[in-house]
C-alpha cells in the first residue's frame, strides 16, 4: 500500500499502516464535515473526529467498495455519531475504549489556533455567505441532498433554494477570485 | 505545537496493530460473539425461506434462550422490563420470503426507558434462528426475553434499542440477518480465542429491515419496495413500524451496518431526521404527522407533500449547558497508574486516574437524568483527563457518589490551578413532576485541590 493507493484499497487491505494513511488524508475532509455542524466547539469535533476513525477502524471488514466510496462511509458514520451526540448530549467513546485509546490531551486555545490554520479558503469563504445560501450550498452541493428534501425541511420552494445555491455558488466564486 | 489530530493518528495505529496481532482477521468476512461460537455446530435443515418455507413454524425446534449480554439491574443503564406493564407483540410483518413472521415488542422499563424488542415470532414469543452461523446453525428458534436489553443506553446486539419517553427511534438496515441477530462492533470486543468467521450469506438470505417509533403524531410511514414507494399506517400511540423486505434492491455503503436516527417529538415541533442521507439510498422514505389539525411529511414521497415545522436533528441544540452552579464540595483523589498504561496512553510517566468525588444533590432515578463529570483544562501543558463521563445508574439523594474517571492523565503542577473537574447534574427532558430539577452544575474540584489516597494534599503544588 502506498499513498497512490485508492481510499478504498487503503481501508479494506491495507492493514494498519493503510489505516494510517486513509487517516491522514481524510481526517481533514471529516473534521470540515463536523466542523461545519458543531460549530466553534473544535474539542467536540476533535472528539467527534476520533470516535469516527476509532469505529472506522473497528468496523472497517464491513466497508464494502461495491456499494460506494469510503468517504462516503466515513461521513456516514461520523453523522450518525453527531445525530447520537445530539440525542445522548455527549460524544460516544465506546469504539475508543474497546480499542484501548485514550482521549487527546490538548488546551481548548490550543485546538482553536489548530482549527484557525486548518480551515480552508474555501470554508472560510463558506462562512462568509449569507446564512440561507450558505445551508443551501452545504446540503446542496457538499453534502449532495436532493432540492426537494432541502426545500421541504426549509420550508420554501425548490426554485428558491436552487436560487440560493446558485447565488451562493457565484458569491463563493467571486471571494475566492479576489483572494487569489 | 501539539498537533491532537497527529496524535490521534498515532493512536489510531497502535489500535490498527492491536487489532492485527489480536484477530488476525483477513479477508471479507463477518465475525460472530463467542458464545455463538461455542455452540455446537450442528447442520440443520433450514426452515426459512425459499423452498424449505414449508417446514417453517410448528416444525421449529427451540433451542437455549438469547443470553443477555449483561446482567442488567433496575437500577442501572435502560433499567428492566417492568414487571405486569402491558408488553405484548404489537406490529407483525410477514417474511418477504416465506419464513415465520417478524415482530416487535414494546415495554417500559423501571428506569423511564421505552424498550424495543424485534425478532422472529413462533408461538407468540419473539426470538432468533440459529441460521447463517447464528446459534452453530443448529436449525432452532431461541428466545428473546424481554429482560434481554442493551448493556448500556441505545443498542446491543440483538434488535433491542431503547429510549426514553418522548423520544423517537428509526432503526434500518439494509441487509439484516435473517436469523434476527444483529452485527454491532462490540464483535471486536474480547475476540475468541480461535477465531472462526463467516462469510456474509448470500443475498437471498438478508433482508432489508426497518422499524421504530415516530411519536404520537406520527400517521404513516413511506418506505421503498423493489416496487416502489409504498405507505403504510404506523400503530398504536408510539407511532410504532416494523417492515421488513427482500435485501438486495437498496444499496447502502456497507454491506453490514445499520443505521439509527433519534429525535425527540415536542409540542408543535418534530424534531426527527427522516434517514434521507445524501449519499445512500435508504430504506424509510418519508413520515407524516399529524400537527394539530393539519397533514404534514418529513422526507420524500409521502402522500402527503405539505412539509412539517422540523428542526434539523442533527444541530446540536441539546447540549443541556447548565445556567448555574450550587458550589458544592467536590472531591479528587487521583489514582497512579502503571509506567506500561501511561505508556499505551502517549503519556509521561507517572500518569493517573481521577476519582471524583461528591454528595448528590438530587435524586437520579430514570434514565432521563444523570451526573455527568467534565474535565476542564484551559493551560497548554499538562493533561487533560478526557471530556467526560456519566454514572448511568440511579443514586440516593444525598448519597456519597464516587467515580473513577477512564482516562489518564499527567499531572502538570503550574497548570494544576486551572484544571479541574465539574459534576454537573443534567436533566435531558426537563423538569418535570417526575424530575423536578433542572440541569446544575453540582460543583468544581481543581487539581490542585487533589488529594492521594493516603490523604496527603498532592505535594508540589502551587
Amino acid at each position: 500500500m502506498s499513498a497512490d493507493s485508492s481510499d478504498e484499497e487503503l481501508l479494506v487491505a491495507g492493514g494498519a499502516h493503510g489505516f494510517a494513511l486513509l487517516y491522514e488524508r481524510r481526517y481533514p475532509l471529516i473534521r470540515g464535515y463536523l466542523r461545519r455542524r458543531v460549530g466553534s466547539h473544535p474539542d467536540l469535533v476533535l472528539d467527534l473526529v476520533a470516535e469516527t476513525f476509532a469505529r472506522a477502524l473497528e468496523r472497517r471488514e464491513q466497508f464494502d467498495p461495491q456499494r460506494g466510496t469510503a468517504v462516503g462511509w466515513l461521513v456516514g458514520i461520523a453523522h450518525h455519531l453527531l445525530l447520537e451526540a445530539a440525542r445522548k448530549g455527549r460524544v460516544a467513546d465506546a469504539s475508543r475504549r474497546r480499542l484501548g485509546m485514550q482521549r487527546i490531551v490538548v488546551a481548548d486555545e490550543q485546538l482553536e489556533m489548530i482549527e484557525r490554520e486548518s480551515s480552508s479558503e474555501l470554508e472560510r469563504s463558506l462562512m462568509g455567505l449569507p446564512r440561507d445560501q450558505r445551508e443551501a450550498v452545504e446540503r446542496r452541493v457538499l453534502e449532495e441532498e436532493p432540492y426537494a428534501v432541502i426545500a421541504a425541511q426549509i420550508g420554501c420552494s425548490e426554485q428558491i433554494v436552487r436560487k440560493r445555491v446558485s447565488r451562493g455558488l457565484a458569491a463563493l466564486r467571486r471571494r475566492m477570485k479576489e483572494s487569489a | 505545537m501539539r498537533d491532537p489530530y497527529k496524535l490521534l493518528g498515532r493512536q489510531l495505529i497502535a489500535a490498527a496493530e492491536r487489532l492485527e496481532a489480536h484477530a488476525g482477521v483477513n479477508g471479507r468476512v463477518r465475525s460472530w460473539f463467542s458464545h455463538r461460537l461455542n455452540a455446537s455446530a450442528v447442520a440443520a435443515v433450514l426452515v426459512l425461506g425459499g423452498g424449505a418455507a414449508a417446514v417453517a413454524a410448528t416444525g421449529l425446534l427451540s433451542g437455549s434462550p438469547v443470553e443477555p449480554e449483561v446482567k442488567l439491574t433496575p437500577v442501572t443503564g435502560n433499567g428492566l422490563p417492568i414487571a405486569g406493564a402491558p408488553g405484548g407483540l404489537i406490529v407483525r410483518a410477514a417474511d418477504p420470503k416465506g419464513g415465520i413472521p417478524w415482530g416487535m415488542r414494546l415495554f417500559p422499563t423501571t428506569r423511564g426507558q421505552v424498550c424495543v424488542q424485534v425478532g422472529r415470532e413462533h408461538n407468540g414469543q419473539l426470538g432468533q434462528l440459529g441460521v447463517d452461523s447464528a446459534f452453530g446453525d443448529d436449525g432452532r428458534f431461541h428466545v428473546l426475553a424481554p429482560d434481554a436489553l442493551p448493556p448500556g443506553y441505545g443498542g446491543g446486539s440483538s434488535h433491542v434499542e431503547c429510549v426514553l419517553s418522548g423520544q423517537t427511534l428509526i432503526f434500518e438496515d439494509a441487509n439484516a440477518d435473517r436469523s434476527a441477530v444483529r452485527l454491532l462492533p462490540e464483535e471486536f470486543r474480547e475476540p475468541p480465542k480461535n477465531p472462526k468467521h463467516r462469510e456474509i450469506p448470500p443475498t437471498d438470505n438478508l433482508r432489508a429491515l426497518a422499524y421504530g417509533l415516530l411519536g404520537p403524531h406520527a400517521v404513516s410511514v413511506t418506505y421503498r419496495t423493489p416496487d416502489g414507494l409504498r405507505t403504510i399506517p404506523v400503530r398504536g400511540r408510539e407511532g410504532a413500524f416494523l417492515i421488513v423486505e427482500p435485501a438486495g434492491y437498496i444499496k447502502s455503503p456497507s454491506l453490514v451496518g445499520a443505521s439509527i436516527v433519534g429525535g425527540q417529538v415536542t409540542t408543535g415541533a418534530l424534531d426527527i431526521a427522516v434517514p434521507m442521507q445524501q449519499h445512500v439510498s435508504t430504506l424509510i422514505s418519508a413520515a407524516t404527522f399529524r400537527v394539530g389539525s393539519k397533514l404534514c411529511s418529513l422526507g420524500t414521497g409521502s402522500p402527503i407533500h405539505a412539509a412539517c415545522p422540523a428542526h434539523r436533528a442533527y444541530e446540536p441544540q441539546r447540549w443541556f449547558t447548565p445556567t448555574r452552579s450550587l458550589h458544592a464540595p467536590v472531591g479528587l483523589t487521583l489514582l497512579l497508574q502503571s509506567p506500561g498504561a501511561c505508556k499505551a496512553a502517549f503519556l509521561l510517566d507517572p500518569c493517573y486516574k481521577g476519582e471524583v468525588e461528591f454528595s448528590a444533590p438530587y435524586a437520579v432515578t430514570t434514565a432521563a437524568t444523570d451526573y455527568v463529570i467534565q474535565s476542564h483544562a484551559e493551560c497548554k501543558i499538562g493533561g487533560r483527563p478526557e471530556s467526560g463521563w456519566a454514572l448511568e445508574r440511579d443514586v440516593k439523594r444525598h448519597q456519597l457518589v464516587r467515580t473513577v474517571s477512564l482516562g489518564l492523565f499527567v499531572l502538570a503542577p503550574s497548570c494544576a490551578a486551572h484544571e479541574s473537574f465539574e459534576v454537573t447534574f443534567q436533566n435531558l427532558h426537563g423538569p418535570s413532576p417526575a424530575d423536578p430539577h433542572e440541569s446544575v452544575v453540582i460543583g468544581t474540584v481543581f487539581m490542585s485541590d487533589a488529594r492521594y489516597p493516603s490523604g496527603a494534599r498532592v505535594t508540589g503544588l502551587q
